[in-house]
């Protein structure tokens, strides 16, 4: 008991340096915002869009169209919802260091916000939490973020030219459906015999390439596809589909095909003009559970047999001694066939139950109620209570697993 | 040839012996406890992300270590015991 006194010296230390240093480091009630936006509504006379999570939020535009510029606001009155800007992480001064505009549609309502080209940060700064998960026009309720493109000809937005850049800002895939999300942004230029394309597919080691699929931009903007991909082979539990599993990676490339230049009809060569890869990601579906016994489909299937003739004897022998000791595919599954038939009968069935079960157990469930928390409560209460509270858990497992060690026999 | 027949026969004699066990149930009570609490776990995890970690971290660590030190007692119980057997 005479190392109560100093761990408890010290867990309030540990305790107060993590609060200190929660509060110690922000000084004023800002958020940064990154994020993707989704497109919700409108045409012509601009685009609106919103964040379906406030703390994902991402803003881009183009430099290159010099009469296109982008434009973050938030619904609201003075002071409690106003836009800063900013070119790096760090913050403004005050509101109003830029451009800053105040339009009023027909409805009376107040857009306070900035014009801004390029990839920037931009902060937030209001009291509470003013987010709102959509917006819809014309008459914007509540306080929301919304980011309209227009032309630099005063505070009313009119024709939207925005021209973005071609990009791939998510590619996500789902094995309970097979199919993979891309989501991005791409262009349907007006030159003639020039396209982007989006292609998709598949590749394993074992199989190749596989469900390849190339869609066509036809208008320029934001885009949301899905594509179906083929399931790896099923792992060991099966009794007809062989046992072999490998990686499987997707690949989504958008390409920037230009009829004008191809083939040269004369020399045969081929002009890589005709194909320009824009942008490229990739993203790797890990093996299922199971046991790679070969490196290939003909490797798990094939006996290895030698030549076995009068100028080779060697081969003669090797046959025989592969047909003595080399076990059959039959033989090889019923090891599988066994280990089904084990975890399907008591009392072993139940451990590999619990252990299934116990693999279930975690944070990524379908929540049984959402609970909305003010930003700033978060920040400032919850946040350094969660981490003062998990430090000093880790502190006690540490203490308590020596304790442990100090009582097993083995 | 003499790979295959021994496992055979030793996969039917086990399969035959094991078969005669009973079936597990297939809708268990414990499955369904796991994942109402893991969906009570999510709601939790929304505002306190550290806490459930380290929670689920600590209670799985010690399912395994406990669960290896049990299985490390019985097997050295049994290697110490057949020899003695007569």
């Amino acid at each position: 008991m005479k190392w109560l006194k100093p761990l408890s010296y010290y867990l309030l230390l540990v305790v107060l340096f993590l609060f200190t240093y929660s509060f110690g480091v922000n000084k004023v009630s800002a958020f940064e915002v990154q994020g993707v936006l989704t497109y919700t509504s409108g045409t012509g006379t601009g685009k609106t869009y919103t964040t379906n999570d406030p703390y994902n939020l991402q803003f881009f535009s183009n430099n290159s169209y010099t009469l296109f510029k982008s434009f973050l606001g938030c619904v609201g009155e003075y002071p409690t919802c106003s836009t800063h800007l900013s070119n790096t992480a760090q913050e403004t001064n005050t509101n109003g260091v830029l451009n800053n505009y105040a339009l009023r549609n027909s409805s009376v309502v107040l857009y306070y916000g900035l014009y801004f080209s390029g990839t920037n940060y931009a902060r937030l700064y209001g009291a509470g939490n003013f987010w709102s998960k959509t917006c819809t026009e014309p008459n914007l309720q509540g306080n929301c973020i919304y980011f309209k493109y227009s032309l630099d000809t005063g505070l009313v937005p009119s024709v939207d030219n925005a021209t973005g850049e071609t990009t791939i800002t998510s590619f996500t895939y789902s094995t309970t459906t097979q199919t993979a999300r891309v989501q991005g942004y791409w262009n349907a230029t007006s030159t003639t015999g020039v396209t982007e394309r989006l292609q998709f597919h598949q590749f394993s080691t074992l199989l190749g390439i596989e469900s390849f699929r190339e869609l066509i931009a036809t208008s320029t903007g934001l885009f949301d596809l899905s594509f179906e991909y083929k399931a790896l082979p099923t792992p060991y539990t099966s009794t007809t589909t062989p046992a072999f599993v490998a990686d499987t990676v997707l690949f989504a490339e958008i390409y920037q095909y230009d009829n004008n230049y191809a083939t040269d009809p004369f020399s045969g060569t081929f002009d890589s003009r005709y194909k320009t890869l824009l942008v490229a990601t990739t993203t790797t579906i890990t093996t299922l559970t199971g046991i790679q016994i070969a490196t290939s489909t003909r490797d798990l299937f094939a006996y290895p047999e030698y030549e076995c003739s009068i100028t080779s004897i060697t081969g003669c022998f090797k046959n025989a001694l592969i047909w003595s000791f080399y076990p059959t595919e039959e033989s090889i599954k019923s090891y599988y066939n066994f280990i089904s038939l084990i975890q399907s009968k008591a009392p072993i069935g139940y451990f590999f139950v619990a252990r299934d079960s116990i693999q279930g157990l975690n944070k990524d469930g379908t929540p049984t109620a959402n609970v909305t928390i003010p930003l700033s409560i978060k920040n400032y209460i919850f946040s350094p209570f969660d981490l003062g509270i998990s430090g000093i858990l880790w502190l006690f497992f540490l203490f308590s697993f020596y304790k442990r060690l100090k009582t097993i026999q083995i | 040839m003499i790979t295959s027949a021994f496992l055979n026969i030793f996969y039917i004699v086990l399969g035959a012996l094991i078969g005669l066990l009973p079936d597990i149930s297939t809708s268990s009570a414990f499955s369904t406890a796991i994942t109402t609490g893991s969906s009570y776990l999510a709601t939790v995890y929304s505002f306190l992300p550290f806490i459930i970690s380290t929670l689920l971290a600590i209670i799985v660590f010690d399912l395994l270590f406990e669960t290896g030190y049990i299985i490390f007692k019985v097997v050295y119980w049994v290697i110490r015991r057949l020899p003695t057997q007569s």
